[in-house]
């Protein structure tokens, strides 16, 4: 029990830091006020994609570059070819991208089909603590998703294009004024969002498996780390992923996980009730 | 349309003359079309009719209000399981089971609502969401509710008087029986919509902080829409348990559920009256036809979704409604 | 609603303990006794092209949503079914059509609409039914109400237990028969002491009661019950929960749960023999994960590979079918067959066809007579019947067939024992004859 206990407590933190890689992507995105709902399928095509790579290129790290810039363009595209018209009405935007749901998997239904598939873990050992093991591949996930945190604090705050990022999030028209290309700033912050979610794809199906319809469930909780923790705070997000990632080790050791699973989601209807703009505002 | 007041109010008398006149034909040509529909089509139009009371509830919450819900489905399956279990347990009938049914649904919704109107906008999406979730998973685990996912089936009992029996296992009753409850919900929405409380809605809708500065309970009145569209939902529930499926499952409370009045509010013109009656025909005609010969055709669905969006905002009801304006303007 | 279900459950299995084997024994003899074995059908010489009214048979399957794979193969075998029969003929010298495939989207209340569709839209006088367990259950009573007879295929024992009716009938093993099939044996062989990890819904939830059941009357132990609630990602709280006592794990889990829950077993370093029903891993590329699944134990409803099943029959069946002898697509070897479930609609195409012939039917007036014909049928491993001799039980409308233990080895199924259709025999929980 014990041990379970601080299993379940180590493992929260992991698991949040891999939650917290698949949302960055959405928290940065949603800084723009771009609700994308399709961000779990843009996670989904990034494991599709990184899937077929592994499989030609026969070495995990090359494959998961190759998704990456192929979702990146992917994400451009759909910020220029479809957003773009609508980029000032976040409902509409929202409504949108759910569309994009449904291509996306069907897409993926016809060229992945329908079954699961795995990716093979680039590092497969394992370290022994207590009485159980733990994989040290999802360790380094979890530090791969610190490093990309720690970066993308970095480009939003000491960079020039950060510093476009989040002038044109505050005003749009001022941004404009001031000799920002908005449009651009958009479609990159866009494209980067998406292959962020194509990291967090590639990297989390050798723990979860890779199937066609992975994206929606991955959506919903992505949007409610998001949400939980702030719109535009990526500090937000990562504590509410591993709010997240807490509730569900500590609560199913402890409780019918079914049930737990339904507190912690209460708790998090509670925490968003009591704060409505969610732990860290803006 | 003329600048003239008198002239503007005659305009929109006529147009509401009109709006009625096609009402009442659709409604007539619907009821005589009966015999001469083949047995499936009678099963698609009763859907039409029932799903469409669905869309409409939710057109007066995302439409009207400008509050997009992706939790509908909790009131979706708990009419259908209030039916369920007030026939097998309290051997209710048709009628009794749907009144228990609407009272349930409009509870549990002034029960979340209350909760969930405190946030607005993508934080209020995403707070249904959670309710649906802890909502489904609830289903799935306590069986009493929904039979799990294996769900119910039931019989609805048959009405019994002077000697005649009236079956709700029957493509023709059932059909009938939809279409006077989409003509009396359909009322009931009609006149939501267009009463002052219909004007409120809308103002909140356009600009929140300016109707609460004119002295509006902002949340107040979005509670009640929020309620408005649960009554509703639970009555298309019931309706699609009694007249359709004779069934409930777990898998009535999923998001995918909620989703469909999205889609069909969306395509049909959200914030107009006939916009989700019109998305509810032409989405459940189509799916019946592509699913057959084309296995993927949500691609389709999806495609569609996005160039209405990009195109009109209002759906195909704002593009008939600016044809007939254009052609006013004209004469 | 609860508590009603779990006294007649309990009744039942009190009395199952009383006297199973005296049940079992006298239905089946005295069954077998009153209807000889059919005589295996003439197969024409010529091939006259068949005339008259075309017979028509629907599929109600699963082409998207989480079981899309088996629409796909259930689509295929019944293509390839009524393909063989009007070569031979067609049915009682009428042609077969096919309709469908109806796609239930993996959503109860669309499937049960889709059967409407294909019984009153497209005439179908049968229909092959789907694998998803809400919708037989919610198509049940349709086939009874529209008079037409309805082939499920989804697991749940309920279908021909509480929830089923006389029009319908299950030719595909379910929950309870995977448990007496396997459970002797597997609790003889891989161990005494037993963790039971399930996905927290019906299917799961059964596969956890029966087994449980099957553990107690052995004299074995359940150590953990580990419920896994749907739509988990992370898996590590669950897996976590596993006794490190047990001597194996019985899991049910589906689709990527399945490999999530490997994948952890293995990143936990947990080292229990594992064990599970083909349906967690159908469909799902075994030398793709070979790594996590590598000497998992696994009850197979017809070989995978070829090499467990090597006859003839099984070859033309796969071959009607386009699957190699290693269990794929021969088009897309990435594509993995449901190898488990897909023979059922196949047999179930030549099931009709003998039933057909023997009775007279010509109408869906001819049902009951059908019915009365499909009732304690038997068949013979053949050409129509490539799984195996079946026998369809009269009161229950369960057919049972034999079954194969397999163990991944390399990465591949390989049949280790088969096991006869007696024992996976249980005895009838009602008997819709006298309904």
């Amino acid at each position: 029990m014990i041990d379970q206990l601080i299993l379940g407590g180590i493992n929260g933190i992991v698991w949040g830091l891999i939650l917290a890689l698949i949302t960055l992507g959405l928290s940065l995105i949603l800084t723009m006020d771009v609700p994308n709902v399709a961000h779990g399928e843009l996670y989904m095509i990034g494991a599709v994609i990184g899937f077929f790579a592994i499989d030609k290129l026969g070495f995990f790290w090359p494959g998961l570059g190759v998704a990456i810039v192929v979702v990146f363009f992917l994400g451009v595209a759909i910020e220029r070819g479809i957003l773009r018209p609508i980029e000032d009405d976040p409902i509409r935007i929202l409504i949108a991208t759910f569309g994009l749901i449904f291509v996306f998997q069907h897409v993926a239904l016809i060229v992945f089909g329908g079954a699961p598939r795995r990716i093979e873990p680039p590092i497969t050992e394992s370290f022994h603590a207590l009485s159980f093991d733990y994989p040290i591949y999802r360790i380094v996930v979890g530090i791969i998703a610190v490093i990309i945190l720690i970066g993308l604090y970095f480009m939003l705050y000491r960079t020039k294009f950060g510093l476009w990022i989040r002038a044109s999030t505050q005003d749009r028209d001022m941004a404009m004024a001031m000799g920002i290309p908005v449009n651009r700033v958009f479609m990159w912050t866009f494209g980067l969002g998406a292959a962020l979610g194509a990291i967090g794809g590639v990297l989390a199906s050798p723990i979860l498996a890779i199937e066609y319809s992975m994206g929606l469930e991955m959506t919903v909780l992505a949007f409610i780390v998001v949400i939980v923790g702030g719109i535009g705070s990526l500090k937000g997000t990562l504590i509410g992923a591993i709010i997240i990632g807490e509730l569900e080790g500590i609560g199913s050791v402890l409780l019918n996980p079914t049930e737990a699973r339904m507190i912690s989601l209460l708790v998090l209807a509670v925490v968003l009730l009591v704060r409505p703009k969610g732990l860290f505002k803006r | 349309m003329g600048s003239n007041p008198m002239e503007r109010k005659l305009f929109a008398l006529n147009k509401e003359i009109l709006y009625y006149f096609i009402f009442t034909v659709v409604v007539i040509v619907i009821a005589i079309l009966q015999p001469f529909l083949g047995y499936f089509y009678k099963v698609l139009v009763t859907q039409i009719l029932v799903f469409s009371i669905f869309a409409m509830g939710f057109n007066v919450l995302f439409g009207y209000t400008g509050e997009l819900s992706f939790g509908q489905s909790i009131f979706y399956g708990l009419g259908a399981s209030t039916v369920a279990l007030t026939i097998q347990h309290l051997s209710g009938g048709f009628l009794t089971s749907i009144l228990f049914a609407v009272i349930v649904c409009l509870g549990a919704a002034w029960l979340i609502g209350f909760f969930a109107i405190r946030v607005t906008g993508l934080y209020f999406a995403i707070i249904t969401i959670i309710f649906s979730v802890v909502m489904y998973l609830a289903a799935l685990n306590w069986k009493w509710i929904a039979g799990g996912d294996d769900g119910l089936t039931f019989r609805v009992p048959a009405w019994k008087f002077f000697g005649t029996t009236i079956s709700f296992h029957n493509l023709t009753n059932d059909y009938y029986f939809a279409l006077i409850f989409f003509v009396i919900a359909f009322l009931i929405y009609k006149r939501i919509v267009e009463s002052p409380y219909g004007k409120v809605l809308q103002s909140i809708r356009e600009n929140e902080l300016r109707a609460s500065v004119i002295g509006y309970n902002v949340k107040r009145i979005k509670l009640t829409s929020f309620i408005v569209a649960g009554g509703f939902a639970g009555l298309s529930g019931a309706l699609n348990a009694n007249l359709i499926s004779h069934y409930t499952s777990a898998n009535l409370f999923t998001i995918a559920v909620s989703g469909e009045p999205v889609i069909w509010t969306l395509i049909g013109g959200s914030g107009t009256i006939a916009g989700p009656i019109i998305g509810t025909a032409i989405m459940v005609l189509f799916i019946n036809y592509v699913s057959t010969t084309f296995r993927n055709y949500l691609i389709f669905i999806g495609i569609l979704i996005i160039v209405v969006i990009i195109a009109t905002p209002k759906g195909i009801m704002g593009i008939l409604n600016s044809v007939y304006e254009k052609r006013r303007r004209k004469t | 609603m609860r508590k009603y279900y779990g006294v007649t459950r309990r009744d039942f299995l009190k009395g199952v303990a009383v006297g199973s084997t005296l049940l079992l024994g006298s239905s089946f003899l005295g069954c077998a006794e009153e209807k000889p074995t059919p005589t295996p059908e003439k197969k024409p010489e010529e091939t006259p092209k068949p005339e008259g009214k075309p017979i028509r048979i629907g599929g109600q399957y699963e082409m998207t949503g989480l079981l899309a794979t088996y629409g796909l193969w259930y689509d295929r075998a019944t293509k390839a079914a009524i393909d063989i029969v009007n070569q031979m003929g067609g049915i009682a010298d009428r042609p077969v059509e096919y309709v469908g495939p109806e796609d239930t989207q993996t959503k109860a209340d669309v499937g049960a609409e889709k059967m409407k569709k294909l019984i009153l839209e497209q005439n179908a006088d049968f229909v092959l039914g789907s694998v998803h367990s809400g919708v037989c259950i919610a198509s049940a009573p349709l086939a009874e109400q529209f008079n037409t007879l309805y082939f499920p295929t989804g697991m749940s024992h309920a279908i021909t237990a509480s929830k089923g009716n006389r029009y319908m009938f299950r030719l595909i093993t379910e929950v309870r028969l995977q448990v007496e099939a396997a459970g002797d044996w597997v609790l003889e062989n891989i161990g005494k002491k037993w963790s039971i990890v399930y996905l927290d819904y019906a299917w799961g939830q059964s596969h956890r009661d029966w087994f449980s059941k099957k553990v107690e009357e052995y004299g074995g132990k359940v150590v953990a019950d580990v419920p896994i609630p749907l739509g988990s990602k992370d898996l590590v709280p669950y897996v976590s929960k596993i006794a490190d006592e047990s001597d194996a794990v019985y899991y049910a889990t589906l689709g990527s749960t399945t490999i999530g829950f490997l994948n952890t077993y293995r990143e936990l370093g947990k080292e229990a023999e594992l064990f599970s029903v083909i349906c967690a891993n159908d469909g799902i590329d075994t030398e793709g994960i070979k790594d996590i699944i590598e000497g998992q134990w696994m009850l197979e409803y017809l070989p995978r590979r070829l090499e467990g099943l090597d006859t003839p029959y099984h070859r033309a069946f796969r071959e009607a079918c386009g699957v190699d002898p290693e269990g794929r697509d021969v088009n897309d070897p990435k594509n993995v067959v449901v190898g488990s479930h897909y023979w059922a609609h196949f047999e179930t195409v030549f099931l009709l066809k003998e039933a057909i012939e023997k009775s007279g039917w010509e109408s869906k007036d001819d049902n009951m007579e059908l019915i009365q014909t499909i009732e304690d049928m038997r068949g013979e491993e053949s050409k129509s019947y490539p799984q195996g001799p079946f026998y369809m039980r009269a009161q229950d409308h369960q057919a049972f067939v034999r079954t194969w233990m397999s163990r991944v080895e390399n990465g591949k199924l390989k049949v280790k024992w088969e096991i006869p259709m007696e024992d996976s025999m249980y005895p009838a929980e009602i008997d819709y004859t006298k309904m």
